[in-house]
């Protein structure tokens, strides 16, 4: 405690306190820099680490597989067949399907989930298991990417006929035929642990194939990870899918790595795969091309999409089948479920990766930074904190309003959405966008307009207290963010940054000086609040972002937002309607009616009490 | 109406309406492992009345561990009035407990002010009656605590029933009575006998020593004696004995609460176990002399001590060693604090920080769980780690108020003017 004690007794002679609490505006830029800064050193050598296989029972690659060219044939027939069927209708196609692996043994039943055709799904259960466990081989009838998933049904097909000629396995195998990965597949995985007859077991780890036309030959295939809410397949699936890539001597990549930079690694790249690997862990389950993963999140299953890439290259069909085969003996010869190595990464390649104690500190600065700026807010407003602790009441009041509205919004958006017809749906949600943006701008721009005439107005300390509780709000929501969905709490806590500036540039000085400038320097900071609360909307990014990542269909992000809580359970949009936008609309609406006018002689006095 | 009575009405309101509309909050809320544990949840209370009308040993099958007479004398209730209608019972009582609770809490808050006042020679002013009652009736906790029905509520009810026969109604045969019914519901509650038997000695100027500690202590051992005779006569075995105290002390019922004991059971070699009982339990106990002691109001240094403020810091003290700890038991001493208002917190400096250590805590710790029982992406230590926060918040608010009572002690006998208080930086005592 006598360090403790002379620390402390520096710190009061120095008169570091008063200091601190001016510059808090300033520590708390600081440390949402850092956590930028933070995150761009990662992809640095040293700071992150080389992937291994934890979990020894695996042993990727150890096996010969005899899925070579002898079942490429079978392959080869099985797409014939399938190509004939693709203008046909959805139960033929399942019809097709379902009496090859009945032929083969298989148990099949069906899924019917109400809202699109019925989901086909074959059982091979275990020659050696106790019939508890099972590996998942999904294969949706379309792509991510809207393409006929033609060689990926005839390798499923041949990969079934193989597998069923092995005494090997140890856990069931159930393959599952969705018609698309996106909500089909997701109210597959839900009937499965809650209605379904036909099950078997729980489910270790799912491998969701897509190889479009690609014909015969591929150049390398690609592999998605990314689940829903912020979750991550365990680590281990990914170095197994990536070792035994390695050595089929394909190349496996990750996050869209252009196919002339495959055996690119230099600071460049790696950045770049972390920034997007950010970037879609946070859009997850918005966008409409999903890759079905993200479908069998919250289960505790371990699930990653492979997508072969090109039609030239080097590599043949049954490598690739090859790839599932041998991932599948790995992750047979499991004696428990995966829980080695990592659930929270982040990856820069899929031979580097840093782990959560590395890039969490990021996140734990914008959320600190959040908090000064929201204590900052209170102690440099010019207002006693007495009178705070007065108003503690009315404060609570009117945020308990503001979330209570939002919670209303919460519900009606979405209901709303559902509500109107199928072929309108985009309209409704275009119309839902465009009343809110106006929303954004009519309070982002009011305070520009209405400077002389209010009649509603806030105290000061009511103005003040709003500002500051809605930023520690901000930074309780990313403080409980922060663990289970990194990416979201960094993307909502950068994105929100400008609001923690409206205090600052409200209390500059220049407001205050009788110079001539004041008029126009009011009016400037004035601009710039606007901007800082445009800037800082969760629709205007929403707009923006929306019309960024799909040009051609701007509202997409928009209605992922409005419908991925009901047809995937991913609750993004909780975290925007709930946490995001009633701290902006709190902010907006004391900047619309807060008091302003600091008192020029407390805050003179104030001056002389610090010099 | 009175700003009282509002405050009574509107938390009596809260915690009548919201189970009687929605009954599934009780089901829901008693199945959070924060919020209830094994030995106080309100489902296996339930349980135990089924098994009682079936003729069914209480303590077969490891699911009760309620003792006897409250399983008996509730389900009375649950008995004699049809279905719908218990339940709405049940609310009734809960309510009543938690309203009546807040109003001793009121008095208390009064007397400790006029107790103080007499004291020290000075007025003191605490907080008005309707916020001490908000602090109570308002307090996230509580209300979570009492709309799972934890059998908490029940101890919490003779815990301040003891306090408010001994300090309103000056009786100690009385208070220790309740205390010893706490006791017996809660077995924690019986290291409380020290701290409240030095209270009653500081606060009854007209007792003598002997009155106070011997027929004191013989009260609580004789009505102590007698609840056990009881329940042995109503289950007709000394079954309930190793099922309701055994389970506390020995912790045979390993499950995750926001406790420091778990973890290390279900982590350790069963080898170790019998050492890490015997450690805990002497844990749990082995403060409350010292801080009863420290906080004696000895007459040769009066007016420095706080026997009150020593029960307070033993009921924070049982929360934070407790076998089987909920969020109630804190926020139960959390809502005694604010009766310190004027005589130990201005000089306590650290509410702050605490204050948000136990926000964070209470944010992280049900996503943690989230992340280890649902998701499967996290593990025991992310939930304990919480746990240590939890019970670092418990250290933290023990010490910074019992290094503000020494300050304010110090300043006292040292007669440091009104004026200078502010400025006197302390660094040791």
């Amino acid at each position: 405690m006598a360090l403790a004690e002379t620390i402390s007794r520096k710190v009061h002679k120095l008169g570091l306190i008063p200091k601190f609490i001016r510059l808090l505006p300033v520590i708390s830029f600081t440390l949402a820099l850092g956590s930028v800064v933070w995150l761009l050193a990662l992809p640095l050598d040293g700071n992150y680490r080389n992937t291994y296989i934890s979990e020894n029972a695996l042993m990727p690659s150890q096996v010969n597989s005899y899925f070579r060219e002898s079942e490429w044939n079978f392959v080869r027939g099985y797409r014939e067949e399938i190509k004939l069927i693709e203008h046909s209708s959805f139960n033929e196609k399942n019809s097709l399907v379902e009496k090859w692996l009945t032929d083969i043994g298989l148990v099949t039943a069906y899924h019917q989930n109400g809202s699109a055709n019925d989901t086909l799904y074959a059982i091979m259960h275990a020659p050696r298991g106790d019939d508890t466990e099972a590996m998942v081989l999904t294969v949706p009838w379309v792509t991510s990417e809207g393409e006929y998933n033609e060689g990926g049904l005839a390798l499923a097909a041949g990969l079934a006929r193989y597998f069923s000629k092995m005494s090997i396995w140890s856990k069931n195998i159930i393959f599952v035929f969705p018609q698309d990965s996106h909500a089909v597949l997701r109210s597959w995985v839900e009937a499965y642990h809650t209605t379904l007859e036909q099950t078997a077991g729980s489910i270790d780890a799912a491998i969701v194939l897509e190889y479009g036309k690609n014909g015969d030959y591929f150049d390398y295939f690609e592999m998605y990870y990314e689940g829903l809410n912020g979750q991550l397949p365990n680590l281990d699936l990914l170095n197994t899918i990536s070792n035994v890539a390695y050595h089929e001597g394909i190349h496996c990549v990750i996050q869209n790595t252009p196919s002339t930079e495959l055996v690119r690694n230099d600071y460049y790249s790696r950045t770049r795969t972390l920034l997007r690997g950010i970037l879609n862990l946070t859009l997850s389950g918005l966008k409409r091309d999903v890759p079905g993963c993200a479908a069998f999140s919250g289960w505790q299953i371990q699930a990653v999409t492979i997508r072969a890439k090109g039609t030239q290259g080097p590599h043949d069909v049954t490598q690739f089948g090859r790839v599932v085969d041998t991932s599948f003996r790995s992750v047979n010869n499991l004696l428990e479920k995966f829980h080695q190595s990592f659930f929270f990464y982040l990856m820069l390649s899929t031979k580097h990766f840093v782990s959560i104690g590395t890039y969490l500190p990021a996140a734990v600065f914008i959320a600190v930074s959040f908090a000064f700026s929201a204590l900052g807010c209170l102690l440099n407003s010019g207002v006693e904190a007495s009178s705070f602790f007065n108003n503690t009441g009315s404060l609570l009041f009117i945020f308990t309003v503001i979330e209570l509205s939002s919670g209303v919004l919460a519900a009606a958006l979405p209901w709303i959405t559902f509500g109107s017809p199928a072929e309108y749906q985009d309209t409704t949600v275009a119309q839902i966008l465009f009343v809110l943006s106006l929303l954004t701008f009519g309070l982002a721009f009011t305070p520009l307009i209405m400077t002389k005439t209010k009649k509603v107005k806030f105290s000061k300390s009511i103005t003040f207290g709003l500002i500051s509780l809605s930023l520690f709000y901000i930074s309780m929501l990313i403080t409980t963010l922060l663990i289970v969905n990194f990416s979201l709490a960094l993307t909502v806590g950068l994105l929100s940054l400008p609001l923690t500036f409206i205090q600052p540039i409200i209390s500059q000085k220049s407001n205050l000086t009788k110079s001539p400038q004041v008029v126009s320097n009011r009016k400037r900071a004035q601009v710039k609040v606007s901007l800082c609360l445009l800037v800082s909307s969760p629709w205007f990014v929403v707009f923006l972002a929306g019309s960024y990542l799909d040009p051609e269909n701007g509202i997409s992000l928009m209605r992922g937002l409005l419908t991925s809580l009901h047809e995937l359970q991913c609750w993004t949009w909780y975290v925007v309607i709930l946490g995001w936008f009633p701290a902006w609309l709190t902010i907006a609406l004391s900047c619309v009616f807060g008091n302003f006018e600091i008192d020029y002689t407390s805050f003179v006095n104030q001056e002389k009490k610090s010099i | 109406m009175s700003g009282l009575n509002q405050v009574l009405v509107l938390g009596a309101l809260v915690r009548f309406v919201v189970p009687s509309v929605l009954p599934q909050v009780t089901d829901v809320l008693s199945s959070i492992v924060e919020i209830s544990t094994p030995v106080n949840s309100f489902k296996s209370l339930l349980e135990a009345f089924y098994y009682l009308h079936h003729n069914i040993n209480l303590y077969d099958g490891g699911v009760n561990h309620h003792p006897p007479l409250l399983v008996v004398l509730l389900s009375l209730l649950d008995e004699y009035i049809p279905a719908p209608f218990s339940g709405i019972v049940f609310n009734v009582i809960y309510t009543a407990i938690d309203v009546y609770i807040a109003i001793v809490l009121v008095k208390l808050n009064r007397w400790y002010q006029n107790y103080n006042s007499t004291r020290l020679g000075r007025p003191v002013h605490g907080f008005s009656d309707d916020l001490i009652a908000i602090f109570y009736l308002f307090n996230p906790l509580i209300i979570l605590t009492n709309l799972s029905h934890s059998t908490l509520v029940f101890t919490f009810l003779f815990i301040i029933e003891s306090l408010n026969q001994l300090l309103i109604s000056d009786n100690v045969p009385r208070s220790m009575i309740a205390l010893s019914i706490a006791s017996y519901l809660s077995l924690n509650s019986l290291f409380l006998v020290i701290p409240i038997l030095a209270l009653a000695k500081a606060a009854l100027k007209n007792k003598t020593e002997k009155q106070v500690y011997f027929e004191g202590g013989a009260i609580f051992l004789t009505t102590s004696g007698l609840l056990f005779l009881c329940s042995f006569a109503v289950t007709a075995s000394f079954d309930f004995l190793s099922s309701v105290y055994g389970t506390v002390i020995m912790f045979d019922k390993i499950s995750p609460n926001v406790g420091l004991w778990w973890y290390l059971f279900t982590e350790m070699f069963q080898f170790f176990t019998p050492l890490y009982v015997g450690i805990f339990n002497i844990f749990s106990g082995v403060f409350i002399l010292p801080l009863t002691l420290r906080l004696f109001e000895f007459k040769d240094i009066a007016p420095a001590g706080d026997s009150f403020l020593a029960v307070v810091l033993s009921i924070v003290w049982i929360s934070f060693t407790k076998s089987y700890p909920t969020v109630g038991d804190l926020a139960f001493g959390l809502s005694l604090l604010p009766i310190f208002k004027s005589t130990i917190y201005p000089y306590s400096k650290y509410t702050f920080v605490y204050g948000m250590t136990l926000l964070i805590s209470l944010l992280l710790s049900p996503i943690f769980y989230y992340c280890w029982i649902v998701l499967g992406n996290g593990n025991s230590n992310f939930f304990y780690s919480i746990n240590l926060i939890w019970g670092a918040v418990h250290i933290f608010i023990i010490s910074d108020l019992l290094w503000g009572k020494l300050v304010a002690d110090y300043l006292e006998q040292n007669k440091v003017p009104e004026a200078e208080r502010s400025k006197i930086r302390l660094s040791q005592i």
